[in-house]
């Protein structure tokens, strides 16, 4: 025993105690402490979400009540039926879905597509138009608003969903340039045999591009199609510059204008029905669909991107 | 003689501009099929990002207010906006300190995290929770911290700090000058672990154990040493993904700032270059002055792209 004590100490001398080499499951209270520290900050993380669902099934009452804590008295579903309808969740949704998807599936094509002609083929200046990528990257949305939204006007498309549909196809919109980059990355790590090998027997560029390396890439593809759908769906900016009209709003849109629509659908009388409970029960039901999405997908979340190698 | 092998070995070096051309023009025949992938990126790429970047540049010297057509008037906007702008330098110095403070701040919180929980059980669990309000979207969200910061009594924050006997008298969270700022970072911090912690997730996940065994042989003595001599030189194209995130979502503050603080915000304290080009653009309706703005951007953000650019092609095969 003392030898054994002897042993131990020898190895673990000079060191302090939460630093000693230990992997896995072999210090019991090092690793007690590790999920106390971590369920602490993953409360913190998620305490506005928790607070958001706790609020949102309150009262008025239940609300400005300093003695209700946390758990309403009763759940209170109204808020939600309130929300719903001052939000036209229906018909929001529906354009919110539209976009996200659509663009989503465009920016799947597209940066595929782009992806693969950076990585693969040399032509003259590809390395001046990739910097130019990483450019579009960078630069924020902000800064060519101005242009940009008088080209739009002059296209007719205000108060349409081709300023977010239309550049999505063309390896652009919401940050396709980020996407253009995964699957550049991704296809430069793939191996050249398969290629030439394609190309012995017979196969063209688009044949081995649309039928062995676009197989290939399902993680990327996975990757680039959750992200692009969730930041679509939470995007606020541009469809705030490009939607005039309230019936083509997207849900995030429409929880800016909850109050007026509340007072349209109920008749006036809901400035007294507007209240923070009920606009939690619409931000919860504006941040609904991503959690789903995320809760169905998180496993291929993270093993996709584990796969993708993202940047290599 | 000698003269003459000098030159032949200059040219070896670096090939003649005709012998460069033929070169790409070889390629570009090589190459043809390929130019099929490339066409729709580079048609649109045209349109909506060099056509608008070079209208940006042109309106930057005039005066325009949409209503009118631009009116030329040369350098006065940049003048204006570096000799005489007070509140541009606000600007300039927030998004300076923002960038700065929450940029490595959120990499080392995503890496610690990621790490931390790498090697424990119900990890899915924790991946979700660090992982939920990021895909929420932040101006939902910032409703909520609109509540919890709000400056009555009802406000969360505030009514704890009194029960436990902080404060006295209800602190204005985001009306305070002093506060302003710390809260918005805070706010963006929290949404932060985003794209880069699940690349690291997935880069700690997809590390070799053996190389750990092989690294205790040699004499690594504990974590810390593991983290630095094998898991960060493994995990270098995340952690490098990870740090061009952080650098860009560093300067996508505005949006938070805004619906927390308002725009223009009390006595500029969370005024960023985005907010005062957002200022001029849609409130005041001064395009030039706010092309102006975004052509100063396009530098800062130029110079950024080149350095990316560096960091992405370290392995081109090419």
């Amino acid at each position: 025993m003392a030898k054994v004590l002897e042993g131990l100490r020898s190895k673990t001398v000079g060191q302090p105690w939460f630093l000693i080499y230990r992997r896995k499951s072999e210090n019991l209270f090092f690793r007690l402490l590790m999920y106390l520290v971590l369920v602490n900050i993953a409360y913190t993380f998620l305490y506005p979400v928790l607070y958001m669902v706790s609020t949102s099934l309150m009262t008025i009452e239940d609300f400005v009540d300093p003695a209700v804590y946390y758990i309403p008295r009763a759940p209170y579903w109204e808020n939600y039926k309130l929300a719903f309808d001052g939000m036209k969740y229906d018909l929001a949704l529906k354009n919110s879905l539209i976009i996200a998807l659509v663009s989503a599936v465009g920016q799947l094509v597209s940066c595929s597509m782009a992806g693969y002609g950076f990585a693969r083929s040399k032509f003259p200046f590809r390395d001046l138009l990739f910097g130019m990528v990483i450019f579009t990257f960078i630069v924020p949305p902000q800064t060519i608003i101005v242009p940009l939204f008088i080209l739009y006007r002059q296209l007719g498309w205000i108060d349409t969903y081709n300023p977010f549909i239309v550049p999505s196809f063309f390896a652009h919109g919401l940050r396709g340039p980020l996407f253009v980059i995964i699957f550049r990355q991704f296809f430069m790590r793939q191996p050249w045999e398969l290629e030439d090998a394609a190309r012995v027997d017979g196969c063209g560029s688009m044949g081995i591009f649309f039928r062995i390396m676009l197989p290939l890439s399902k993680p990327a593809l996975l990757v680039t199609f959750l992200f692009s759908l969730v930041w679509h769906w939470n995007d606020f900016y541009e469809p705030m510059m490009y939607l005039m009209k309230p019936q083509n709003f997207t849900v995030p849109l429409r929880l800016s204008i909850l109050q007026s629509t509340l007072n349209e659908v109920t008749g006036g009388m809901a400035g007294e029905l507007f209240n923070e409970p009920l606009v939690m029960a619409a931000c919860f039901l504006v941040v609904l669909p991503p959690l789903i999405l995320y809760l169905f997908a998180q496993r291929h979340f993270v093993e996709s991107i584990e796969r993708t190698g993202l940047v290599d | 003689m000698a003269q003459v092998t000098q030159v032949g070995a200059r040219v070896a070096s670096k090939p003649s501009f005709k012998a460069r051309f033929q070169e790409s023009v070889r390629y570009a025949k090589q190459w043809r099929s390929h130019y099929v992938f490339m066409a729709p990126f580079i048609t649109l790429f045209t349109i909506f990002t060099i056509i608008p970047v070079l209208s940006s540049i042109y309106l930057s010297f005039t005066y325009f207010n949409v209503l009118q057509p631009p009116k030329w008037i040369g350098w006065s906007n940049y003048a204006l906006l570096f000799l005489e702008d007070d509140i541009f330098l606000i600007a300039l110095k927030n998004t300076l300190v923002f960038a700065i403070i929450t940029g490595p701040v959120s990499f080392f919180m995503q890496f610690a995290l990621a790490w931390l929980i790498n090697s424990l059980k119900y990890r899915t669990g924790y991946t979700l929770a660090f992982y939920a309000p990021s895909i929420t979207s932040g101006l939902v969200m910032s409703n909520i911290w609109k509540i919890l910061f709000s400056s009555d009594m009802y406000g969360y924050l505030n009514y704890f700090l009194t029960r436990i006997g902080a404060i006295t008298q209800p602190v204005l969270w985001l009306q305070d000058v002093d506060t302003m700022m710390p809260i918005v970072i805070l706010v963006s911090l929290w949404m932060s672990m985003g794209a880069g912690f699940l690349s690291f997730l997935a880069g700690l996940q997809n590390m070799n154990e053996e190389l750990y065994e092989a690294g205790r042989m040699d004499g690594i003595r504990n974590r810390l040493q593991e983290v630095w001599y094998i898991t960060l030189p493994m995990m270098k194209p995340q952690l490098l993904f990870g740090a061009v995130m952080a650098v860009v979502r560093a300067l996508e503050v505005s949006s938070v700032a805004i619906s927390l603080t308002g725009l223009p915000s009390p006595l500029y304290a969370t005024h960023t270059i985005m907010t005062h080009l957002q200022d001029y653009a849609f409130i005041r309706f001064e395009m030039g002055y706010a092309s102006a703005i975004s052509v100063v951007l396009f530098v800062m953000m130029f110079s950024l792209s080149r350095f990316f650019m560096r960091v992405l092609s370290t392995k081109d095969e090419y």
